[in-house]
């Protein structure tokens, strides 16, 4: 069990700069996935910690020690890797046992343990099989096996489900966060699928381009994202924005113009816009509603997607920008038929033009 | 079938016949030669019409064979090993290590391979004297090395480059230190290339010629390719083929073996499940 600790980290390779000055503390016991784009540094970001890869500049401190330049044998940490990387000419028992073998614990000691192991992951029919027996699932449990039984003070997961079909992958996910709860060991987990981080994290850190945009908890990170990228990045389908101008601003209340005439009051936290400033509107699809209080945006209907529990509508807004809708099934709106999107005051985020978001209230 | 075909395929098994007599015939006429002695050698016929054993005794008795074909199987063992240790921790720094003159240090071993032998044959034989290893088994491991080598590394650093990354990787983050890495989990992964870089690596050894008649001197450090040279028969004029063709005969059991042996060995797709797939 250990903190992890990131003071000023820096990766470049060759000229190109991948990391850029990243601060960030990790508790004990805590489970922090990274999140972002590809390409946007997170996998690099693990491996620093790993110590597959050098820092460029800054430290790394594991349970307050300085690893910064620690092979990874000395820091204490498992990694799972997205292609599972087993061990081809072992099987799964020796796979297992292979980094119990780099220590000094004894044969005996070393078959308990791989058993017990065995045992909770459901693979102990399986221990004598060689990896290309194994089906992808169970791969990746031979992998997360391989990772516990060394009983590390940190695991690190890289992208260790996206192999997996869907349905294991829900399977694993419940899976990863029951091990979590019951080891309680500090986990950073990447990913670049924004359900799994949103499900499995007690805190998500969203990267873009090397750098951290905002770190929090998964549902501060769901109402109140620092700025465009976040709140784009952030929730299963995609949230809508709409350029729009403020047009008034009072004590707590923007009010700012909609494409297509009409004026919405949105409630906002501490200082509000200059009256005439350009702002960017977001408003998450499963808050846009077909009827109710707040502006409407009219136009018409372009697609309608049949999820089976709701729907997906797409509607043309007067400023050409596609919005989306997540209706409940049976609403009567036909492609290509006039429709009205309402935009609850409350559920809307304002933008400035530099990308930071307008502090909203609740 | 149609006549066409039957022809073309007619066609095609008399090529192949034709290529395998023209690849086989020399070595066959070795074996046939090796049963006869006397006037009996200069006779045309194709088959052997005895089979006399005498050249065969003769080789053991009469020239020490037994000594001759010891120190070719020492020098071959020790330039076997050594190459694939060298070859092996080498293809880890040039297919795994990031550094600086990597492709210049690959091209100047492939471009040593390309200089003939006699380029290099009176340098190396100062070296290997001022080594103090002229006349010994040890020199002539040395300068087979020359010729191992450069293919040895490539093959096995082009092998090694496909292995995929993850498994260093993870190797590394369950602990191990590099050197374990390449004993417990590059080593086994790389025998399906190793196998065949070995066999390799023996036959040339084995069949070294050049280097071994130039370093060695005394009969006790002769290997096998140079003793046959030199056998010579009961007057100047006289070149004792029989014993000739029997010695090789012998020598070439060993590589026939070997690779018969090896065949079994190389196995493909040892890397399947290792990721994903």
């Amino acid at each position: 069990m250990a903190s992890v600790e990131l003071r000023n980290v820096q990766k470049r390779f060759d000229r190109t700069t991948v990391i850029r000055d990243v601060d960030l503390r990790i508790g004990d016991g805590e489970f922090c996935v990274f999140v972002g784009p590809s390409g946007c540094g997170k996998s690099t970001l693990l491996r620093l910690v790993a110590g597959l890869e050098s820092v460029s500049a800054g430290s790394i401190h594991i349970g307050g020690e300085d690893v910064t330049a620690k092979p990874p044998r000395e820091r204490g940490i498992a990694m799972v890797f997205q292609s599972y990387a087993l061990y081809p000419h072992m099987t799964v028992h020796q796979n297992i046992a292979f980094g119990l073998e780099m220590g000094r614990a004894r044969r005996a000691e070393i078959d308990a343990k791989v058993r017990a192991v065995a045992e909770t992951l459901e693979l102990t029919p399986l221990l004598d099989r060689l990896p290309k027996q194994l089906s992808g699932g169970q791969r990746q449990r031979v992998a997360i096996g391989r990772a516990i039984v060394r009983e590390p003070q940190v695991f690190l997961f890289d992208e260790p489900l996206s192999n997996l079909d869907a349905s294991l992958r829900v399977q694993m996910r419940i899976e990863i966060a029951r091990l979590h709860q019951s080891m309680r060991t500090t986990m950073i987990y990447v990913t670049h699928d924004q359900v799994e981080a949103m499900t499995l994290a007690d805190r998500i850190v969203v990267l873009n381009a090397g750098r951290i945009e905002q770190t929090g908890a998964p549902v501060e990170l769901y109402r109140h994202p620092r700025n465009l990228f976040v709140a784009g990045f952030i929730g299963s389908t995609r949230m809508n924005f709409l350029p729009v101008r403020a047009e008034g601003s009072a004590a707590g209340v923007v009010t700012v113009g909609l494409p297509g005439g009409a004026r919405l009051d949105v409630p906002v936290a501490g200082a509000g816009a200059r009256p005439g400033e350009a702002l960017t509107l977001g408003i998450r699809p499963e808050h846009v509603r077909l009827e109710g209080e707040g502006a409407a945006l009219a136009g018409p209907v372009e697609v309608v997607e049949e999820l089976g529990d709701e729907q997906l509508a797409y509607l043309r807004a007067p400023d050409g920008t596609l919005l989306t809708a997540r209706i409940p099934e049976g609403a009567r709106l036909r492609e290509g038929q006039p429709g009205r999107f309402h935009l609850p005051p409350a559920a809307c985020h304002l933008f400035r033009e530099d990308g930071t978001a307008l502090p909203r209230r609740d | 079938m149609n006549g066409r075909a039957l022809l073309a395929r007619g066609g095609f098994a008399l090529l192949l016949l034709a290529i395998g007599a023209f690849a086989l015939f020399p070595f066959y006429h070795a074996v046939v030669t090796s049963f006869r002695s006397g006037t009996e050698l200069f006779s045309p016929a194709l088959w052997p019409e005895t089979l006399d054993l005498s050249n065969y005794v003769q080789v053991f008795t009469q020239l020490n064979f037994g000594r001759t074909i010891l120190n070719s199987v020492l020098v071959a063992a020790a330039v076997v090993g050594l190459s694939l240790l060298l070859a092996v921790t080498a293809s880890y720094a040039l297919g795994r290590v990031r550094f600086r003159g990597r492709g210049a240090l690959m091209l100047t071993i492939l471009g040593v391979s390309m200089f003939p032998q006699v380029a290099v044959l009176s340098g190396m034989f100062e070296l290997i004297r001022a080594l103090g290893l002229y006349d010994t088994l040890p020199g002539l491991m040395l300068a087979n090395l020359v010729l191992t080598l450069p293919f040895t590394v490539w093959v096995l650093t082009t092998f090694m480059r496909e292995l995929p990354k993850e498994l260093e990787e993870a190797a590394y983050a369950d602990g191990a230190s590099p050197l374990t890495v390449i004993r417990r989990v590059f080593l086994p992964l790389l025998w399906p290339a190793m196998a065949p870089t070995a066999l390799l690596a023996f036959i040339v050894s084995w069949n070294e010629f050049l280097f071994a008649f130039t370093f060695t001197l005394s009969a006790e450090t002769r290997t096998v390719p140079v003793a046959i040279a030199l056998l010579s028969g009961g007057s100047r004029q006289e070149l004792p083929w029989g014993l000739v063709m029997a010695a090789s005969v012998i020598v070439t059991i060993p590589v026939v073996l070997l690779v018969l042996a090896f065949q079994r060995k190389i196995v493909s797709g040892l890397t399947a499940g290792a990721v994903k797939g």
